[in-house]
Protein backbone atom coordinates (compact mmCIF):
# COMPACT_ATOMS: atom_id res chain seq x y z
CA UNK A 1 0.00 0.00 0.00
CA UNK A 2 2.51 2.17 0.75
CA UNK A 3 4.40 1.30 -2.05
CA UNK A 4 1.65 2.07 -3.94
CA UNK A 5 1.38 5.29 -2.89
CA UNK A 6 4.78 6.42 -3.15
CA UNK A 7 4.83 5.35 -7.09
CA UNK A 8 1.23 7.79 -7.35
CA UNK A 9 3.78 10.47 -5.41
CA UNK A 10 6.20 9.55 -7.99
CA UNK A 11 4.50 9.60 -11.27
CA UNK A 12 2.41 12.41 -9.60
CA UNK A 13 5.82 14.40 -9.46
CA UNK A 14 6.92 13.15 -12.81
CA UNK A 15 3.95 14.72 -14.69
CA UNK A 16 4.29 18.09 -12.88
CA UNK A 17 7.61 17.77 -13.64
CA UNK A 18 6.97 17.18 -17.72
CA UNK A 19 4.19 20.06 -16.86
CA UNK A 20 6.84 22.67 -16.17
CA UNK A 21 9.41 21.53 -19.15
CA UNK A 22 6.67 21.45 -21.55
CA UNK A 23 5.92 25.14 -20.09
CA UNK A 24 9.56 26.36 -20.55
CA UNK A 25 9.86 24.18 -23.76
CA UNK A 26 6.52 25.68 -25.22
CA UNK A 27 5.38 25.52 -28.83
CA UNK A 28 8.57 25.70 -31.23
CA UNK A 29 8.49 28.00 -34.45
CA UNK A 30 10.99 27.40 -37.18
CA UNK A 31 11.12 30.40 -39.26
CA UNK A 32 10.35 34.13 -38.55
CA UNK A 33 6.94 33.82 -41.06
CA UNK A 34 5.58 31.12 -38.87
CA UNK A 35 6.17 33.66 -35.93
CA UNK A 36 4.11 36.33 -38.26
CA UNK A 37 1.91 34.11 -38.93
CA UNK A 38 1.25 33.06 -35.62
CA UNK A 39 0.94 36.82 -34.38
CA UNK A 40 -1.54 37.76 -37.60
CA UNK A 41 -3.80 34.98 -36.10
CA UNK A 42 -4.17 36.99 -33.03
CA UNK A 43 -5.04 39.86 -34.74
CA UNK A 44 -8.56 41.04 -35.10
CA UNK A 45 -9.79 44.23 -36.59
CA UNK A 46 -11.69 46.48 -33.97
CA UNK A 47 -15.22 45.75 -34.39
CA UNK A 48 -15.39 49.56 -34.77
CA UNK A 49 -14.47 49.48 -38.06
CA UNK A 50 -17.33 47.45 -39.39
CA UNK A 51 -19.16 50.35 -38.12
CA UNK A 52 -17.58 52.96 -39.74
CA UNK A 53 -17.62 50.91 -42.75
CA UNK A 54 -20.72 50.48 -43.20
CA UNK A 55 -21.73 54.32 -42.47
CA UNK A 56 -19.17 55.22 -45.09
CA UNK A 57 -20.99 52.60 -47.58
CA UNK A 58 -24.23 54.30 -47.08
CA UNK A 59 -22.96 57.20 -48.28
CA UNK A 60 -21.41 55.54 -51.65
CA UNK A 61 -23.63 55.88 -54.45
CA UNK A 62 -24.87 52.29 -55.70
CA UNK A 63 -22.23 50.44 -57.17
CA UNK A 64 -22.11 50.06 -60.79
CA UNK A 65 -22.40 46.44 -62.64
CA UNK A 66 -18.70 45.41 -62.34
CA UNK A 67 -19.06 44.38 -58.74
CA UNK A 68 -21.82 41.50 -60.61
CA UNK A 69 -19.99 40.64 -63.23
CA UNK A 70 -16.91 40.35 -61.18
CA UNK A 71 -18.72 38.05 -58.61
CA UNK A 72 -20.87 35.71 -60.95
CA UNK B 1 20.34 29.29 -39.39
CA UNK B 2 16.92 29.54 -39.12
CA UNK B 3 15.27 30.95 -35.45
CA UNK B 4 12.97 29.31 -33.31
CA UNK B 5 10.21 30.27 -31.32
CA UNK B 6 8.91 29.15 -28.08
CA UNK B 7 5.35 30.15 -26.38
CA UNK B 8 3.97 28.81 -23.82
CA UNK B 9 0.05 29.29 -24.55
CA UNK B 10 -2.70 29.67 -27.54
CA UNK B 11 -5.38 31.82 -28.49
CA UNK B 12 -8.32 30.55 -29.99
CA UNK B 13 -9.31 32.95 -32.78
CA UNK B 14 -12.60 34.00 -34.67
CA UNK B 15 -13.07 34.46 -38.78
CA UNK B 16 -13.08 38.43 -38.70
CA UNK B 17 -17.17 39.35 -39.32
CA UNK B 18 -18.43 41.22 -42.40
CA UNK B 19 -20.23 43.88 -42.27
CA UNK B 20 -23.97 43.70 -42.29
CA UNK B 21 -25.09 45.30 -45.66
CA UNK B 22 -27.74 43.58 -48.38
CA UNK B 23 -27.93 43.61 -51.70
CA UNK B 24 -26.20 41.78 -54.20
CA UNK B 25 -23.42 44.23 -54.50
CA UNK B 26 -23.07 44.64 -50.99
CA UNK B 27 -23.15 40.92 -50.33
CA UNK B 28 -19.97 40.83 -52.44
CA UNK B 29 -18.27 43.51 -50.90
CA UNK B 30 -18.68 41.74 -47.36
CA UNK B 31 -17.29 38.51 -49.01
CA UNK B 32 -14.13 40.51 -49.94
CA UNK B 33 -14.10 42.13 -46.42
CA UNK B 34 -14.44 39.11 -44.70
CA UNK B 35 -11.83 37.27 -46.41
CA UNK B 36 -9.29 39.77 -46.24
CA UNK B 37 -9.60 42.38 -43.54
CA UNK B 38 -7.80 40.89 -40.98
CA UNK B 39 -4.91 40.30 -43.34
CA UNK B 40 -5.15 44.41 -44.86
CA UNK B 41 -5.00 45.30 -41.10
CA UNK B 42 -2.29 43.14 -39.70
CA UNK B 43 -0.41 44.64 -42.33
CA UNK B 44 -1.57 48.33 -41.51
CA UNK B 45 -0.56 47.49 -37.75
CA UNK B 46 2.71 45.97 -37.76
CA UNK B 47 4.09 48.11 -40.57
CA UNK B 48 2.87 51.08 -39.05
CA UNK B 49 2.52 50.46 -35.20
CA UNK B 50 -0.28 52.10 -34.60
CA UNK B 51 -3.93 50.34 -34.33
CA UNK B 52 -5.59 53.74 -34.74
CA UNK B 53 -3.74 54.26 -37.78
CA UNK B 54 -4.46 50.72 -39.05
CA UNK B 55 -8.11 51.26 -38.25
CA UNK B 56 -7.88 53.92 -40.65
CA UNK B 57 -5.94 52.48 -43.45
CA UNK B 58 -8.18 49.16 -43.33
CA UNK B 59 -10.89 51.44 -43.65
CA UNK B 60 -9.63 53.97 -46.55
CA UNK B 61 -8.43 50.72 -48.27
CA UNK B 62 -11.72 48.80 -48.30
CA UNK B 63 -13.41 52.48 -49.46
CA UNK B 64 -11.25 52.31 -52.01
CA UNK B 65 -11.33 48.78 -52.99
CA UNK B 66 -14.70 49.46 -53.00
CA UNK B 67 -14.85 52.86 -55.25
CA UNK B 68 -12.55 51.66 -57.57
CA UNK B 69 -13.36 47.87 -58.44
CA UNK B 70 -13.83 48.87 -62.50
CA UNK B 71 -10.14 49.31 -62.40
CA UNK B 72 -9.11 46.48 -61.06
CA UNK B 73 -8.11 44.01 -64.27
CA UNK B 74 -7.53 40.81 -62.53
CA UNK B 75 -3.90 40.94 -63.47
CA UNK B 76 -2.93 40.35 -59.77
CA UNK B 77 -5.12 38.39 -57.14
CA UNK B 78 -7.39 40.58 -55.00
CA UNK B 79 -4.80 39.74 -52.28
CA UNK B 80 -2.27 41.33 -53.82
CA UNK B 81 -4.80 44.46 -55.33
CA UNK B 82 -5.13 45.31 -51.64
CA UNK B 83 -2.30 45.06 -50.55
CA UNK B 84 -0.82 47.56 -52.92
CA UNK B 85 -3.34 50.06 -51.78
CA UNK B 86 -2.48 49.56 -48.28
CA UNK B 87 1.10 49.79 -48.91
CA UNK B 88 0.89 52.62 -50.53
CA UNK B 89 -1.18 54.12 -47.86
CA UNK B 90 0.72 53.70 -45.29
CA UNK B 91 3.83 54.89 -47.21
CA UNK B 92 1.92 58.13 -47.36
CA UNK B 93 0.94 58.21 -43.72
CA UNK B 94 5.00 57.31 -42.76
CA UNK B 95 5.86 59.90 -45.07
CA UNK B 96 3.74 62.90 -43.54
CA UNK B 97 4.50 61.76 -40.16
CA UNK B 98 7.88 62.44 -40.55
CA UNK B 99 8.00 65.44 -42.11
CA UNK B 100 5.83 67.05 -39.82
CA UNK B 101 8.36 64.75 -36.80
CA UNK B 102 12.19 65.03 -36.27
CA UNK B 103 12.76 62.46 -33.81
CA UNK B 104 15.68 60.31 -33.03
CA UNK B 105 14.86 56.96 -34.55
CA UNK B 106 12.90 54.38 -32.16
CA UNK B 107 16.05 52.03 -33.09
CA UNK B 108 18.06 53.46 -30.84
CA UNK B 109 15.57 53.41 -27.88
CA UNK B 110 15.14 49.69 -28.45
CA UNK B 111 18.72 48.77 -27.93
CA UNK B 112 19.48 51.02 -25.13
CA UNK B 113 16.32 49.67 -23.25
CA UNK B 114 16.50 45.91 -24.40
CA UNK B 115 18.13 43.32 -21.39
CA UNK B 116 20.61 41.28 -22.46
CA UNK B 117 19.80 38.55 -24.74
CA UNK B 118 18.56 35.40 -23.32
CA UNK B 119 19.47 31.31 -24.68
CA UNK B 120 17.06 30.97 -27.51
CA UNK B 121 17.06 34.00 -30.01
CA UNK B 122 13.50 34.07 -30.13
CA UNK B 123 11.99 32.60 -26.78
CA UNK B 124 8.59 34.08 -25.81
CA UNK B 125 7.11 33.53 -21.96
CA UNK B 126 4.17 35.48 -22.38
CA UNK B 127 2.06 35.28 -25.06
CA UNK B 128 0.63 38.70 -24.45
CA UNK B 129 4.30 40.02 -24.89
CA UNK B 130 4.48 38.19 -28.20
CA UNK B 131 2.78 41.03 -30.06
CA UNK B 132 4.61 44.17 -28.40
CA UNK B 133 7.74 42.19 -28.85
CA UNK B 134 7.51 41.44 -32.51
CA UNK B 135 6.28 45.14 -33.24
CA UNK B 136 9.89 46.58 -31.64
CA UNK B 137 11.80 43.90 -33.33
CA UNK B 138 9.93 45.19 -37.10
CA UNK B 139 10.39 48.69 -36.11
CA UNK B 140 14.26 47.85 -35.46
CA UNK B 141 14.16 47.28 -39.28
CA UNK B 142 13.89 48.98 -42.28
CA UNK B 143 11.02 49.97 -43.67
CA UNK B 144 11.92 47.54 -46.64
CA UNK B 145 12.86 44.68 -44.94
CA UNK B 146 9.53 45.24 -42.71
CA UNK B 147 7.38 45.14 -45.62
CA UNK B 148 9.28 42.56 -47.33
CA UNK B 149 8.72 39.82 -43.90
CA UNK B 150 5.22 41.04 -43.49
CA UNK B 151 4.20 40.35 -47.03
CA UNK B 152 5.90 36.75 -47.32
CA UNK B 153 4.62 35.49 -43.96
CA UNK B 154 1.04 35.76 -45.75
CA UNK B 155 0.92 32.61 -47.32
CA UNK B 156 -1.33 33.25 -50.35
CA UNK B 157 1.48 35.57 -51.53
CA UNK B 158 3.93 33.77 -53.61
CA UNK B 159 7.64 35.78 -54.08
CA UNK B 160 6.60 36.52 -57.25
CA UNK B 161 3.98 38.19 -56.46
CA UNK B 162 6.04 39.90 -53.45
CA UNK B 163 8.67 41.08 -55.92
CA UNK B 164 5.86 42.26 -58.45
CA UNK B 165 4.10 44.18 -55.70
CA UNK B 166 7.79 45.81 -54.30
CA UNK B 167 8.55 46.64 -57.59
CA UNK B 168 11.47 44.23 -58.03
CA UNK B 169 12.87 41.05 -58.76
CA UNK B 170 12.19 38.15 -57.08
CA UNK B 171 15.99 36.89 -56.66
CA UNK B 172 16.31 40.47 -54.98
CA UNK B 173 13.19 39.56 -52.73
CA UNK B 174 15.17 36.20 -51.52
CA UNK B 175 18.36 37.98 -51.06
CA UNK B 176 16.34 40.88 -49.03
CA UNK B 177 14.47 38.41 -46.92
CA UNK B 178 17.49 36.37 -46.35
CA UNK B 179 18.90 39.60 -44.62
CA UNK B 180 15.75 40.55 -43.27
CA UNK B 181 15.46 37.11 -41.37
CA UNK B 182 18.70 38.06 -39.96
CA UNK B 183 17.96 41.50 -38.57
CA UNK B 184 14.44 40.09 -37.37
CA UNK B 185 15.94 37.21 -35.74
CA UNK B 186 18.47 40.07 -33.76
CA UNK B 187 16.13 42.65 -33.22
CA UNK B 188 13.57 40.30 -31.53
CA UNK B 189 16.17 39.17 -29.25
CA UNK B 190 16.91 42.22 -27.89
CA UNK B 191 13.46 42.68 -26.74
CA UNK B 192 13.85 39.95 -24.63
Amino acid sequence: MKQNFSKATEAQQTAAQEQAQQAQTGVEFKTVEELLRHDAAQVQPPKSLMTRLQQSLKQEIRPPAWWKRWFS
Amino acid sequence: MESSVILVETVETKPTPAPEVSGFESEAFSVLYTEHARAVYYLALRFLGDPTQAEDVTHDVFLKAYRKLDQFRGEAAVRTWLYRITVNHCQNLRQTWYQRHIVATDNDRVWETAPSPTDSPLRVLEIKELGERIQRALEALTEEYRLLLLLVADERMSYDEVAALTQQTTDAVRGKLHRARKAFTQAFQKTA
